[in-house]
C-alpha cells in the first residue's frame, strides 16, 4: 500500500514544487522555464507533470513560434548533454527525450490553440459591444434631432399666434375712439410683439433643415393627406369618430407621424396604395398608416425618422409602433386627448439601466464558462473522492502488505496465521474475476496489498485441511 | 375706391386685417378667401385692384396663388402679408411678380399705404423686408465680385490687360493697337486667358472682367 501511495505522493509533490517555483517565473519567461523543466523532465518522469503545465502556459502566453522552436532545440541539446554526463542507456534516453519533447511541443501547441480561441471570442464580444454602442448613439441622435424639430415647430406655431396679437394691436392703433396714450400703448405693444416675432423667425431659421414650409402651421391631417394626393400619391383617408381638438404639441406630433409615414411610403414602396385611418374618440386619437411592402431585403423596420418621432409621441404621453404585418408596413400612433400628468423632472430617456444587452450577455457567458469549469473540476474531485472512499472501504481491515506476505511460509496453519491475515478477503482480481485456485481440492483465499484505487487481489494463499500449501503473487 | 380681395386660412387673422383696412374709407374689402385656390377664383371673379395674400395656406399656398394671379395679367396687384419674412419667401414673391411684401407685425399704416401704392402701380416693401432684400442683393453682388477677382488673379499681368480691354468691348485688332502688339499675339493672350479663367468665349470673359472690376473708370483703363 505504501509504495503506491508514496509513488503518487512523490509525483504530486515534485510536480507541485516545480510548478510553484516556475509559476513565479512563468509570466516573465514562460518559454525559458518550459525549457528548463523540459531538461529536468528527461531526468525524472515526475517533472513531466510540471512540463505539461508549463508548456501549456507558454502556448497560452502567445510567445512567437520561432522562439518556441529555439527553446525546443535548446532543450534537446541540453538533454543530450545531460545524458552524456549521466551516461544512461542510449535507447531509454532517446525514448525519454522524444516523449518529453512531444509533451512539451504538443502541449505548447494546445496552449496556443486555446489562446487563439480566446482571442477570437474576445474580439467577437468587443465587436458586438461596439455595434451596440453605435446603435445607441444613432438612437440618441435621432431623439435629439426630433427635439430640435419640436423646438422649431413650437417657435413656428408661437410666431403665428403672436402675429395675430400684433394685428389686433395694429387695429387698436388706428381706432378713432382711443385716447392718445392708448394709441401710443397699442403701438408700443405691437412693436414689442414684432421684435419677439423677429427673434422667433431667427430661431426657426436656425433650427430648420428643410426649405421653408408652405403648408399652414396647424395643418389638419386630412389637409396633409390631400396635399400628398395632389402631388401624385395614391392615398386613401378614412376618418372615424367625431374630430376632437388636441393640444398643439399632440396635434403636431400626429401630423409629423403621418408626414413621415407618407414620405417613407413614397421612398420605399413607390406606386403602392397608402391607407390612412384617423380615429377620434373621447380619450384618444389614433392614426394608422399602412402600405403594401415591395419585397426588399434587410430594410430597417424603424427608420431614424420614426425613432425620433417615438420620442415626440412619448413626450405628449402617446405611443408609436411600426412593424411589418401581413405583407404591409404599418405605422400606428396614438395620443391621449388629455395630456397625462408629468412626474416631476421627467428626464430624457437615456441609456437603459443595468448595463447593455451585450455586456449582460457577455457576463452571462463568462458565468457559464466558469460554472462549466467548476463542474468539470468538481466532477474530477468527486471522482477522486469516490474512488478514495471505495478504496478505503475495500482496504480497511483487508490489506496484506508485502513484509507480512514474506513472513508467511508454506506449512503454517490457519490458526497460526490468524493474527497476520486480514479480516476480509479481496473480491476482484486484476483482470476482473478472481484467479483460479492452484488446484481443485484446495481452499484458496485472496488478499489485496492495498493497491489504489481498485484494491485488487494480489496474493493467493491456498490451504489444504487448514495448512498453507501455496502462496502466490497473482498480479499478472 | 380701392378694391381688395383678402386671403388667409385663419378667420381671426382675416378679421384683424379687415379691421385695419376698414379704418380707411378709400379701401373696400370685396371678398375673403380661406385658401390659395379660392383666392385665385375670387380674384378672377371680382377683378380687384389688390390681392392681399397670406403665404401658408391649404390647398394652394400664397406664393403659387400670386404666380397664377400675376400671370393671368388682369391687372390685380399682389401683396404678400405674412408672419415670418423669410428670404426664400421674399425672393419667390418678388420673382413671381408680387408688388408688395409686408409683415403682419408691421405698422398698420404701412398696410394702408401699401394697398394704395400697389394699386397705383408702385411697389411696397415693409422696412424690415426691404433691409433683407438690400442685404441679399449686396451679398450677391459682393460675392460675385470676390469670386471674379479671385479667378482673374490667376492671369498674368499682360493677360489681365488684354482681358480688361476685351471687357470694354474692343476687338483683337483694337487691343493690339492699344497695347502695341501684333494681332496674332493678342489672339494668343486671349486664348490663354479664356483657358485659365475656364470660360467658353469672349462674352463670358467680358462678364467676368466686369464683375472683377477691371472695366470701370477706376481701373485706369480709359474707355475707347
Amino acid at each position: 500500500m505504501r509504495r503506491w501511495l508514496s509513488d503518487l505522493l512523490r509525483w504530486l509533490l515534485l510536480g507541485l514544487a516545480v510548478v510553484a517555483v516556475a509559476v513565479r517565473r512563468r509570466t516573465a519567461a514562460p518559454l525559458a522555464s518550459a525549457a528548463v523543466v523540459m531538461v529536468l523532465a528527461v531526468l525524472d518522469a515526475a517533472f513531466a507533470v510540471a512540463l505539461a503545465y508549463l508548456s501549456y502556459g507558454a502556448g497560452r502566453s502567445r510567445d512567437e513560434p520561432r522562439s518556441a522552436m529555439g527553446v525546443l532545440a535548446g532543450g534537446l541539446v541540453g538533454a543530450a548533454v545531460l545524458y552524456g554526463v549521466v551516461a544512461r542507456d542510449g535507447y531509454a534516453w532517446l525514448v525519454a527525450t522524444v516523449v518529453v519533447l512531444l509533451a512539451g511541443a504538443l502541449l505548447w501547441a494546445f496552449g496556443r490553440l486555446v489562446s487563439d480561441r480566446q482571442e477570437l471570442a474576445m474580439a467577437g464580444w468587443r465587436r458586438a459591444s461596439d455595434l451596440e454602442r453605435e446603435q445607441q448613439v444613432v438612437a440618441v441622435q435621432a431623439r435629439l434631432l426630433e427635439r430640435s424639430r419640436i423646438a422649431r415647430d413650437l417657435h413656428d406655431s408661437l410666431g403665428h399666434e403672436l402675429s395675430l396679437i400684433a394685428l389686433r394691436a395694429g387695429a387698436l392703433e388706428l381706432a378713432p375712439a382711443l385716447a392718445p396714450e392708448g394709441l401710443r400703448a397699442a403701438r408700443a405693444l405691437r412693436e414689442d410683439v414684432a421684435v419677439a416675432v423677429e427673434r422667433l423667425r431667427a430661431a426657426v431659421e436656425m433650427l430648420r433643415e428643410e426649405p421653408a414650409a408652405m403648408a399652414p402651421v396647424h395643418e389638419p391631417v386630412p389637409d396633409l393627406v390631400e396635399r400628398a394626393r395632389a402631388s401624385g400619391l395614391d392615398v386613401d383617408l378614412r376618418m372615424r369618430g367625431r374630430p376632437v381638438a388636441l393640444e398643439p404639441a399632440a396635434d403636431l406630433a400626429l401630423h409629423r407621424v403621418v408626414q413621415e409615414a407618407l414620405t417613407n411610403a413614397v421612398k420605399h414602396a413607390p406606386g403602392a396604395r397608402v391607407t390612412v385611418v384617423l380615429e377620434h374618440s373621447r380619450e384618444r386619437v389614433d392614426v394608422r398608416v399602412s402600405n403594401p411592402l415591395t419585397p426588399r431585403p434587410g430594410d430597417d423596420p424603424v427608420g431614424r425618422g420614426l425613432l425620433g418621432l417615438r420620442e415626440r409621441l412619448r413626450l405628449v404621453g402617446g405611443a408609436l409602433h411600426a412593424q411589418r404585418r401581413d405583407g404591409c408596413y404599418v405605422v400606428e400612433a396614438s395620443v391621449p386627448v388629455r395630456p397625462p400628468a408629468r412626474e416631476g423632472g421627467q428626464a430624457a430617456s437615456g441609456l437603459p439601466a443595468g448595463g447593455t444587452g451585450t455586456s449582460q450577455a457577455h457576463a452571462a457567458a463568462r458565468r457559464r464558462v466558469r460554472s462549466g469549469l467548476l463542474l468539470a473540476v468538481g466532477t474530477l474531485c468527486a471522482a477522486v473522492v469516490v474512488a478514495t472512499a471505495f478504496w478505503v472501504a475495500k482496504t480497511h481491515d483487508a490489506t496484506l502488505d508485502r513484509p507480512t506476505y514474506d513472513r508467511i511460509a508454506v506449512g503454517d496453519t490457519r490458526e497460526e496465521l490468524a493474527d497476520l491475515l486480514p479480516e476480509r478477503e479481496a473480491t476482484r482480481g486484476w483482470s476482473g474475476a478472481l484467479p483460479a485456485a492452484a488446484a481443485a481440492s484446495l481452499q484458496c483465499s485472496f488478499y489485496t496489498d492495498g493497491n489504489y484505487p481498485g484494491a485488487f487481489a494480489s496474493y493467493r494463499l491456498c490451504f489444504s485441511d487448514g495448512v498453507l500449501v501455496s502462496k502466490d503473487d497473482v498480479r499478472s | 375706391m380701392t378694391s381688395v380681395v383678402l386671403a388667409d386660412d385663419e378667420p381671426l387673422v382675416r378679421a384683424g386685417v379687415r379691421a385695419i383696412l376698414t379704418t380707411d374709407p378709400a379701401i373696400r374689402v370685396v371678398a375673403e378667401a380661406g385658401d390659395g385656390h379660392q383666392a385665385v377664383e375670387l380674384v378672377y371673379r371680382y377683378r380687384p385692384d389688390v390681392a392681399l395674400l397670406d403665404i401658408r395656406m391649404p390647398r394652394l399656398d400664397g406664393l403659387s396663388a400670386a404666380e397664377q394671379i400675376v400671370q393671368a395679367g388682369a391687372g390685380t396687384a399682389v401683396v404678400l402679408l405674412t408672419t415670418f419674412g423669410e428670404d426664400t419667401y421674399i425672393q419667390r414673391a418678388l420673382s413671381a411678380g408680387a408688388s408688395g411684401f409686408l409683415l403682419k407685425t408691421g405698422d398698420p399704416r404701412e398696410l394702408l399705404v401699401a394697398v394704395h401704392s400697389v394699386a397705383e402701380g408702385a411697389a411696397f416693401l415693409s422696412p424690415r423686408v426691404a433691409a433683407r432684400v438690400i442685404a441679399a442683393l449686396n451679398a450677391d453682388r459682393l460675392g460675385r465680385a470676390a469670386d471674379a477677382r479671385e479667378r482673374v488673379q490667376a492671369l498674368s499681368g499682360r493677360e489681365r490687360e488684354v482681358l480688361a480691354l476685351l471687357g470694354a468691348g474692343l476687338t483683337n485688332a483694337e487691343i493690339g493697337q492699344r497695347l502695341f502688339l501684333v494681332e496674332g499675339t493678342v489672339k494668343a493672350y486671349v486664348s490663354a486667358a479664356l483657358a485659365r479663367l475656364g470660360v467658353r468665349n469672349r462674352v463670358q470673359a467680358a462678364v467676368l472682367a466686369f464683375q472683377a472690376g477691371l472695366v470701370d473708370g477706376d481701373s485706369g483703363v480709359p474707355p475707347p
